[in-house]
């Protein structure tokens, strides 16, 4: 079995060593490195090769749902909280768990047990995934299982399941983060998850209107058109 | 930057007549009846003939008039807020506002009817009498309010008090602190045994004078200095060398009674907002000097003041409703921030607190 690589990240000195040693007694759990800021944490993720991020939510200079929502791809999470809850119950889907400190063994040990789980299951390499913030909801969530994004002013529309969410990056900036193997700009406002294209109609002008997952319709520009004929090659 | 536009005062000011209750208008009815029925007694025993028009105007200045007239009074009470007052200064008003009261109606009953009739139905008969008899019954009226007053505002007190037992646990001693400090120590438990050996008589320390502050109206600052050194110490287990403290206190001060867990309080803000918020931590500076028969308590802290209502200001909230019932007015409580004289950001919470006062 391959090592679960994790990452601490918590302010105190005195949590991410108590949070080591609860580890050390997890045969499969390599420590990767420790973090006492979110700016050292995402140098460290960039760097990758994170499975597991134990993640505090109060920390100065940016909360762990800052250093989440700065990351193009998140590991799986597990939060670790003296008393907020509350901010992870925010969450609305979720493959992630929560320990409230001081830390009982068995609950660590819980939840890592999901982890393996949640990766057993998984082809390899596991799905990646984006942490999406609105207002007070968050969700972690598959890039692959989002459907369209639209773009509303400065910030953008993400669809996913019955999911709705407004965030505040704009549809450009989300478009340079994604693959473009698999999202395609069919207009100026949006941008499709073709793996969730289920039919495309003609409309005028030679120009078409893509039929999506969840009984999304969206009219592609017609320049887009030409381009996403090529692309699909029809 | 100017330091006035970045300020959020907490002061509790507020100038409004509280409602009234069916108590009050009870004792109205009843306290004037008895006025009424002397009056009346007065009026058959002594007048020469009895009239229906007479008692008729008996019954309108011996009721009707004076409930308007304390009634106005009431509101007229509040909106000077007569209850502020030092109380030397609140009798004199009371006095004068029991004479006024009388004159008036002597003075209005005499030109409409008594001057007129040369009657007055007093028992003891004559204006003069009438004007005593009055003023008697106004200033009566005023110290049974008063004391009504003062029981309602005990009342209130012990509610605030009893909501404040509750905040010590889940506001004042906010629970972030106790549960981090818990993980602490288990972490010390491992590390250092004998520093995790001191935390727990200091978080014991902290526990046990935040379930009590309930109890006391006021300690002495040094009791309360005791408890945050503890606090200090505790927090410094969590934070390390990132958290600073500095303290000057005039020893003179230590014997000034202070309501509990309020100076606790400031500090507790000053750490949390000066010290867990910036990577590389701050100073918190606690100062306390006497200044013109007051007590000025001072908590400094680095970092920006940034006065978003959140629901944690309430822990400041609680501690300047406190204030105001307690000291009525005379103690106040501002948060403002500014920048040093270095230039650094910082965030200054000032508690002015009266050195003689008799609640």
């Amino acid at each position: 079995m391959t090592p679960l690589n994790v990452l601490i990240v918590d302010d105190e000195r005195l949590a991410r060593n108590e949070l080591r040693r609860l580890l050390a007694v997890q045969a499969d759990v390599a420590i990767a490195g420790e973090a006492a800021n979110a700016a050292d944490a995402e140098a460290l993720l960039r760097a990758g090769g994170i499975d597991v991020l134990f993640l505090d939510i109060q920390m100065p200079g940016g909360s762990g749902f800052d250093l989440l929502e700065r990351l193009d791809t998140v590991p799986a999470v597990i939060f670790t909280t003296a008393f907020d809850e509350y901010a992870v119950r925010a969450f609305e889907v979720s493959a992630l768990d929560y320990l409230l400190k001081p830390i009982r063994p068995e609950r660590l040990a819980a939840a890592l047990a999901k982890v393996r789980e949640i990766r057993a299951a998984q082809k390899r390499p596991p799905r990646e995934r984006v942490f999406l913030r609105d207002g007070e909801r968050c969700w972690i969530v598959a890039v692959s299982d989002i459907v369209l994004f639209e773009a509303e002013g400065n910030y953008t529309r993400a669809f996913f399941g019955t999911e709705r969410p407004l965030i505040r990056t704009s549809l450009q900036a989300l478009e340079s983060r994604v693959d473009p193997q698999v999202f395609f700009r069919a207009s100026r406002r949006h941008l499709v998850n073709l793996r969730h294209v289920h039919g495309i109609d003609e409309d005028v002008d030679d120009s078409y209107v893509v039929r999506l997952s969840g009984g999304l319709r969206v009219a592609v520009s017609r320049r887009q058109s030409r381009k996403l004929r090529e692309t699909l090659s029809f | 930057m100017a330091s006035t536009a970045n300020s959020r005062r907490f002061h509790v000011r507020t100038r409004t007549v509280p409602k009234t209750t069916a108590l009050y208008w009870i004792c109205q009815a009843a306290g004037w009846s008895g006025f009424l029925a002397y009056v009346l007694v007065g009026y058959l025993v002594f007048a020469k003939e009895h009239q229906l028009g007479d008692v008729v105007t008996i019954i309108l200045t011996s009721t009707i008039v004076p409930i308007l007239m304390t009634h106005g009074l009431r509101h007229w009470m509040y909106l000077q807020r007569w209850q502020d007052l030092r109380e030397w200064r609140r009798k004199v008003r009371q006095f004068a506002a029991a004479a006024v009261l009388a004159l008036s109606i002597t003075a209005a009953f005499g030109f409409w009817n008594g001057l007129e009739h040369g009657r007055v139905w007093m028992p003891t008969g004559g204006m003069g009498w009438m004007l005593l008899a009055y003023w008697w019954a106004f200033g009566f009226w005023i110290w049974f309010y008063e004391l009504a007053h003062q029981r309602r505002r005990r009342n209130e007190l012990e509610l605030i008090a009893r909501d404040a037992q509750l905040r010590a646990l889940r506001g004042q001693l906010n629970p972030h602190f106790l549960f981090n400090s818990l993980n602490s120590l288990r972490s010390l438990i491992a590390e250092d045994p004998h520093r995790a050996k001191s935390m727990v008589t200091g978080l014991s320390e902290i526990l046990r004078y935040s379930l009590s502050a309930d109890r006391k109206d006021t300690v002495l600052l040094a009791e309360e200095i005791g408890v945050i050194d503890e606090y200090v110490a505790v927090e410094r287990a969590r934070f390390e060398d990132r958290l600073r403290v500095e303290k000057a206190i005039d020893p003179r001060a230590l014997s000034v009674p202070v309501p509990p867990m309020i100076v606790q309080t400031l500090v507790e803000n000053a750490v949390k907002h000066g010290i867990s918020t910036l990577p590389a931590g701050g100073v918190v500076r606690l100062e306390v000097a006497l200044q013109d028969r007051t007590a000025r308590i001072v908590v400094t802290n680095t970092g920006r003041f940034a006065p978003v209502p959140d629901e944690r200001g309430f822990g400041l909230q609680n501690a300047a409703e406190r204030l105001q019932l307690m000291y009525h007015g005379l103690a106040s409580l501002a948060i403002d921030g500014s920048v040093s004289d270095s230039g650094e950001q910082q965030t200054i919470a000032t508690l002015t607190l009266p050195l003689e006062f008799d609640p």
